[in-house]
Formats: structure tokens, sequence, C-alpha cells
């Protein structure tokens, strides 16, 4: 796949919320992200998951519920971790779309790596990713600010301020789970005194 | 690890054994959850059947430091670096640069500590001694590891980290170039 699709908005006006009080399901319990805000479950890493087991039951419950983008998300894991990016990436920007934080993250890190051929994109990863931090996610809370300040974003339309950069990275510092999590976070914001000085 | 067949699973192990331990041989117990005064005594009493087991003098030392008898936790994290348990190495680094109360600042006992631990591939130790060399921490030791060693560290570090840490490694190496790049200069 050489480009995303865009323009899909318009779902997430009617794509389920997260929390919504829909049934946790197989597919739940086999594809959930760990990190995901949406997930139902504790969730499974992508060493443990079963891929052909969480594609079959993650299709099998986006047949029933299509408009959920918890659901939309776990079958684009699924898919992506068996090397199916076009299978993969229109579920998961369904599920950017319809306000996932993860999978806007995601959706970000796949077109910034340029990962399964999909056209890099830097404009796209700025939007993505600070709608993501938005939301509080922690991920892009760090990506964020760390591709402004090395200018990955330049020719974009910087949608977070400077002062909101500090917020993400303020934020992100109480969210690190590990030691080098809290050390980039750390790193960064000592880089962010310097990039707030210089601006 | 510090013995050909580490001892078996102990009830410090499962009282005390620390997550992010690379060498734990349990899930592990976060910090919130230990039991201070259960976890101690079991770890006394493994340590006194494993004497050379260095996974639990280094347990033993977590509840130690974290029932603030910072003494005693050194000794029996000194005592599991003596065995080479990496994780003992990288947190007694860890406290001569965190300024803990009665522990003063001390450049070569991190990089002493966290050397032997980067070069026995523990990953935090990896790319925390990486990050305090570029910052010049170690500039005054004449011991200190060359470029290239630190290099080697993090690209040791490089296929073990998720995209966060490959942030850092990478910002890391960056570094490290442009550092060895004003050298040649």
């Amino acid at each position: 796949m050489k480009h995303i699709l865009w323009g899909v908005t318009a779902l997430a006006l009617w794509a389920a919320p997260a929390g919504a009080a829909d049934d946790i399901t197989e597919c739940d319990r086999l594809a959930a992200h760990p990190s995901d805000p949406d997930k139902r479950v504790p969730g499974v890493s992508q060493e443990a998951m079963n891929k052909a087991a969480a594609q079959a039951a993650c299709e099998a419950a986006v047949a029933k519920d299509p408009n959920n983008r918890r659901l939309r998300y776990q079958l684009g894991r699924a898919y992506f971790y068996d090397g199916k990016f076009d299978k993969g990436i229109p579920h998961v920007e369904f599920a950017a779309n319809a306000g996932s934080s993860q999978a806007q993250f995601v959706l970000g890190y796949i077109i910034d790596g340029g990962q399964g051929g999909v056209k890099k994109d830097p404009c796209k990863v700025e939007d993505l990713w600070v709608k993501s931090a938005r939301q509080g996610r922690f991920a892009a809370q760090v990506s964020y600010p760390h591709h402004a300040m090395r200018g990955l974003f330049k020719g974009c339309k910087l949608q977070a301020s400077t002062a909101e950069m500090g917020a993400f990275l303020d934020a992100a510092k109480k969210q690190g789970e590990d030691y080098y999590q809290r050390l980039l976070v750390s790193i960064l914001q000592e880089e962010f005194a310097a990039y707030q000085a210089r601006k | 690890m510090t013995t050909a067949v580490p001892a078996p699973v102990t009830d410090c192990d499962l009282l005390a054994a620390n997550p992010p331990d690379p060498d734990r041989i349990v899930a592990g117990v976060p910090r919130a959850a230990v039991d201070l005064p259960r976890a101690i005594a079991a770890c006394r009493a493994a340590v006194a059947q494993y004497p050379d087991e260095g996974r639990l003098a280094y347990q033993l030392g977590r509840c130690l430091f974290y029932a603030g008898d910072t003494p005693a936790a050194l000794d029996s994290f000194r005592r599991a670096a003596a065995l080479g348990y990496r994780q003992a190495h990288f947190i007694l680094g860890l406290i001569a640069l965190r300024r803990y109360p009665g522990v003063p600042f001390d450049p070569a006992a991190i990089e002493q500590h966290w050397r032997a631990a980067a070069r026995a591939d523990h990953l935090n130790a990896q790319v925390s001694y990486a990050r305090e060399w570029l910052k010049g921490a170690f500039a005054d030791l004449a011991q200190r590891a060359p470029a290239d060693e630190v290099k080697n560290f993090l690209e040791r570090a490089r296929p073990r980290v998720d995209y966060l840490g490959g942030l850092l490694v990478d910002d890391l190496l960056a570094a490290l170039a442009a550092a060895s790049a004003r050298r040649e200069t």
C-alpha cells in the first residue's frame, strides 16, 4: 500500500466511543494492546499474540460490531504483527478517525517509519500525534515534542504551541512506566528547556 | 548470573523479586506491593541458605533499601555485585548518581558499576552509561570506557528496545557520533 486513504472523519460520528458498554470479546482477549486506553482486558504483547486466532476472532467481532473503534484497532493490530499491512491499515485508520488515541499514535508511527510501503508524510504524523497527545497517550506526548524539536515536522503547521509541548512532556513524566521511559522524558525535558529559550 | 545452577525459587523470590530485574526467576512484586517484614525475613533466610546466589542478596538489598536501612542495603547490593549480579551493579550505580541521604555522589562508582552491568548486557545500564558518558560525568576518570565501547553498548541495546526506547538509543548514538566528530576536528 503506497497511500493512506483519508477523509472518513464522518465515521467518528457513529463509531463506538471508548468505554462503550459493549461486551468483552475473544478479540479483546487475543488482541488488546496493553497500553491502549480503550482496552477492556489487560492485553497481550506482540510476542504473546496468537496472530491467526486473533485475526479470526477480531474479524468475527468486527463483523458483528463494525463501528467499534476498539475492535477495529485490534483487528488492524493482529494483521500488522503478521506483516499484513494492506489488510490492517484500513482498520487502524478507521479507529484513528473514530478518536482512538492508540490508533492515532500507531498510524502516525507507521507513516513516520514508512512501514509496509506506506508513504511517509510528516504532516499527517503531526496531525495524528497531536490528537493522540491531547488525549493523554504517553507515546504521542513523548514522540510529538521529540520530532518537533528535531525539525521532523518541518513544513507542517505545528498545531501544538511550545507551551503545549511542554505540557505534553510534563504529563508524560507522570506516566512513564519504566526506567528508560522516564530517562527519555527527562532528556527531552532538558532539550525542551533549550528549545524553549530559542523560541 | 552468579552460579552455574541458580538457587531454586524461594520465598525471597516470591516476595521480593523486582519486575525489571532481567535475571529474576519469577514475575516479581512491584515496590508498593512488597510486604517488607515478611520479605526481609524470607530473603535473610534464603541468603543464609544460598550464600553464593547473587539474586537473593540483591533481593534482600532491595527490601532493606525500601525499609530505609540504606547501609545494610548497600552491603547486600555490594555482596550481590561481587557475585556478578548485574542488576545489583546497576542499582549501585543508580544510588551513587541520585544522591540518596548518606550516599555521596560518586562518578567513579557510577562508572564502575554501570560499565560492569553494561558489559553483562544489562539494558538500562547500557543506556544509562552512554547518557552519563555523553554528559561528561566520567570525563575526569582515566578508566572510563572509550567511545567505541559506549557505541557498542548502544548497538547491543538497540534491538531489545521498543519504539520509544529506539528514540532514546538513536538519539544517544547520534550524540555520540557528533561528539566523536567534534573530537576529530
